[in-house]
């Protein structure tokens, strides 16, 4: 696609409906008389714009979403500017909801987009777009087999609206997601100056749900999955001693092995899926933790693999092998951690 | 170890299986498994008419033909609770092999005759694939037959014959015409070995036992009606035979029940604890659940109507370096004491020349590591099954 080409008609569509929305319910005679009140934690037009499909903008049409990228929702988002928006829209959808949409799967992912679309619910993500002084990274520690949070911070967009906020904190050595029911969290208003709402956040032994982010796990698989068919695409095209690597009996075998890598990776990637939700939570730690070995050690598997039956070309910046390949040593180097997901699977299992 | 079949409906199959296996299974022969040691033929035949008695042994066959008329589902759990309650394992050469060929292929009387008398184990059989020229290049076999008025002449020999000596049947492929390609011209027959001409000879293998044979055909007599299906497709009902119920070839319940068994020895040695050892046997533990993981995805895509063929080759050979690698460990286990001669102490101990000198949850270690080696060697070797991949899945 080429740059700076006109917008497309849904997104005009978008703009079209906002202009028309924003003409009848904002103004000054509109926009005055809310500012006089408390900062809002109800925002008056969420359902409405529910309702007119904007919630469901960044997520797929399978989720219930319009699917929309960037480039499409800009023009709805000049018009919310222009018409100086004090919906949490920013924070909710685009920052909170984009970033539940990359991660979440299973039942957790169609119990959370569901209600987020239809309005229901407005979440929020506890990573604020600039550091406040004072702020203290959330972190998580286990109490009496469940999870709190700990932490503070100063000025996070919407936190008064949220009914649930998504914290990304540290247990541990690892980066985890928690669930945080936001009326169990001390949240106090303030009105920042364009009239929008924010919030101080007080974690303060707050109980929080764990949510594994599995999603990771599927990229690698993807990532596989296309490395060894382009290593089966190069050793069809590659001929040596007169006839194409693939019929040496050697590369054969070697690469079936890689597909029984792939294969069992892919098996255990869905399988966390499947018990993300999970409620026995030895039983999900050890299995979500047995799956990141697996697939852990099938990345490296692979990407070696394929980098080798690529000779040459394999460690050439050139082929796109060798940038799928680093991008599986860069999972399993932040991801697989072999080691630790062991010790943790002996703990659970 | 983390169950991935326990919905409610699996929990109470497996108490239904568990309740069944405590009240029938007889103590020693649960503590020979236990440890390890091949089952007697009576051990065996006992076990599996407890399980025709239940309605149970036929767990794949359909309903109409004896089977219990569970899911594919429903067998798994019934496989991993038998190796798991140290139940004997069943020879699957006649409930695994010919029977399910004979249902497909077989006609009305052969069936008729022949089904029955599997379920009940009246009918011992042993398979006659194999020959000292065809391995694993299984279609260059050549036993072959040459038509006479009513039937058959057979003259030949089959080679690691697993049980002949108990059996009293056996399923052959033999070369009924040898001027077309190689698969094309075999057929499957049925062979009493009771007939004239047919003799069994033990070979003794490197773990000390002699379970398998070679067996000689000298001008055997195999009348028409002993044919299996029509003549010169027998390579299509062996191929049938090999790819019948792939989905199992994984060996979940074995690898779990070798599992369990390193780890009991694990505690028995006091290395129950350590650090490393608990290591080894976790990431073993993995690899059985991605394994188990891997056959319920493929069993999903069956029920979702696909076909699963060749990629069940991964099955087999996973399984089989899983199982094996429990052997190494539990070798490494036991040490020294994993080194005895468990036959040569055997046959000594029944000629009343010597007490059995080792511990039982050692004795049959060795054994079993070197019994094992099979596993990746037969019903296709892992090389097979690579190349199986190689060619069919990935099309190299």
């Amino acid at each position: 696609m080429a740059y700076f080409d006109p917008i497309g008609e849904e997104a005009a569509l978008l703009r079209a409906s906002a202009e028309r929305f924003l003409a009848d319910h904002y103004g000054p005679d509109r926009r005055l008389p809310r500012l006089d009140g408390p900062p809002e934690t109800r925002p008056a037009h969420w359902q409405a714009f529910a309702e007119l499909g904007w919630l469901g903008v960044p997520y797929a049409p399978d989720d219930g979403g319009l699917g929309l990228d960037m480039a499409d929702i800009a023009p709805l988002m000049e018009a919310f500017g222009a018409g100086l928006v004090l919906e949490p829209y920013i924070p909710a959808v685009l920052h909170c909801g984009s970033f539940l949409n990359g991660v979440l799967r299973g039942a957790t992912r169609d119990g959370a987009l569901g209600a987020l679309i239809a309005g229901d619910r407005i979440d929020v993500l506890a990573d604020p777009p600039a550091p406040a002084p004072g702020d203290t990274a959330p972190g998580a520690r286990e109490r009496n087999g469940s999870w709190v949070l700990d932490g503070t911070l100063g000025v996070l967009p919407a936190a008064p609206c949220a009914h649930v906020i998504w914290v990304p904190a540290k247990a541990g050595s690892d980066l985890a997601l928690f669930r945080v029911d936001a009326a169990m969290a001390a949240v106090s208003a303030l009105r920042l100056i364009d009239g929008t709402t924010a919030g101080t956040v007080h974690f303060d032994g707050t109980p929080a749900e764990r949510i594994d982010v599995a999603g990771d796990l599927a990229d690698a698989v993807g990532a596989m999955d296309r490395l060894l068919r382009e290593t089966l695409d190069h050793v069809g095209a590659r001929e040596q001693f007169a006839r194409p690597l693939s019929k040496f009996q050697v590369v054969q075998h070697a690469l079936a092995d890689l597909l029984v890598a792939l294969e069992e990776a892919r098996s255990m990637a869905e399988l966390s899926a499947h018990v993300a939700d999970e409620p026995d939570r030895a039983r999900r730690d050890a299995l979500l933790a047995a799956a990141r070995i697996k697939v852990g050690d099938a990345a490296r598997i692979v990407a070696h693999g394929a980098v080798q039956f690529h000779g040459g070309m394999g460690v050439s910046d050139e082929v796109e092998a060798s940038h799928l390949a680093k991008r599986l040593l860069a999972f399993d180097g932040l991801y697989g951690r072999h080691d630790a997901h062991l010790a943790a699977f002996m703990a659970a299992a | 170890m983390p169950a991935l079949l326990n919905e409610p409906s699996d929990l109470a199959f497996r108490e239904t299986i568990r309740r069944f296996v405590a009240d029938t299974l007889p103590d020693p022969v649960r503590q020979k498994v236990r440890h390890g040691a091949p089952a007697t033929r009576d051990e065996i035949l006992h076990w599996h008419k407890a399980l025709h008695a239940k309605g149970w042994v036929a767990s794949a066959w359909p309903e109409e033909h004896g089977g219990p008329g569970w899911t594919p589902r429903q067998r798994m759990i019934f496989d991993e609770e038998m190796f798991r309650l140290n139940a004997p394992p069943l020879p699957g050469f006649g409930l695994k092999m010919i029977g399910p060929v004979l249902i497909a292929f077989g006609n009305q009387a052969q069936r008729e005759r022949f089904l029955p008398r599997i379920l009940s184990g009246e009918d011992w059989w042993c398979q006659g694939f194999s020959e000292p020229g065809a391995g694993s290049d299984l279609a260059a076999l050549a036993c072959a037959a040459r038509r006479v008025d009513g039937g058959w002449i057979v003259d030949g020999s089959k080679t690691w014959t697993t049980y002949a000596q108990h059996a009293n049947w056996i399923f052959c492929l033999v070369r009924t015409d040898p001027a077309v390609k190689k698969q094309e011209g075999i057929s499957m027959m049925l062979i009493d070995m009771a007939d004239a001409g047919v003799s069994v000879h033990p070979i003794k293998l490197m773990d000390g036992t002699k379970e398998v044979n070679t067996v000689f055909f000298d001008t055997v007599f195999v009348p028409d009606d002993r044919v299996v299906g029509e003549i010169n497709k027998g390579w299509t009902y062996a191929k049938f035979l090999l790819e019948n119920e792939r989905l199992g070839i994984g060996g979940i319940g074995r690898s779990k029940h070798a599992l369990d068994r390193a780890r009991a020895l694990a505690e028995t040695v006091g290395l129950g604890h350590d650090r490393a050892t608990r290591e080894t046997l976790a990431r073993i533990e993995v690899d059985i659940l991605a394994l188990e993981a891997t056959t319920l995805r493929f069993m999903a895509r069956e029920r979702a109507g696909q076909r699963i063929g060749p990629e069940a080759s991964l099955l087999k050979i996973r399984g089989t370096e899983i199982q094996q690698r429990l052997t190494e460990v539990m070798l490494g286990l036991a040490g020294p004491a994993g080194l005895g001669d468990f036959a040569a102490d055997d046959e000594r101990a029944e000629a009343g020349n010597a007490d059995h000198p080792i511990d039982p949850a050692f004795r049959y270690v060795g054994y079993q590591h070197l019994n094992w080696r099979k596993l990746s060697i037969y019903g296709g070797s892992n090389q097979i099954q690579r190349a199986i991949l190689a060619t069919q899945v990935l099309r190299l």
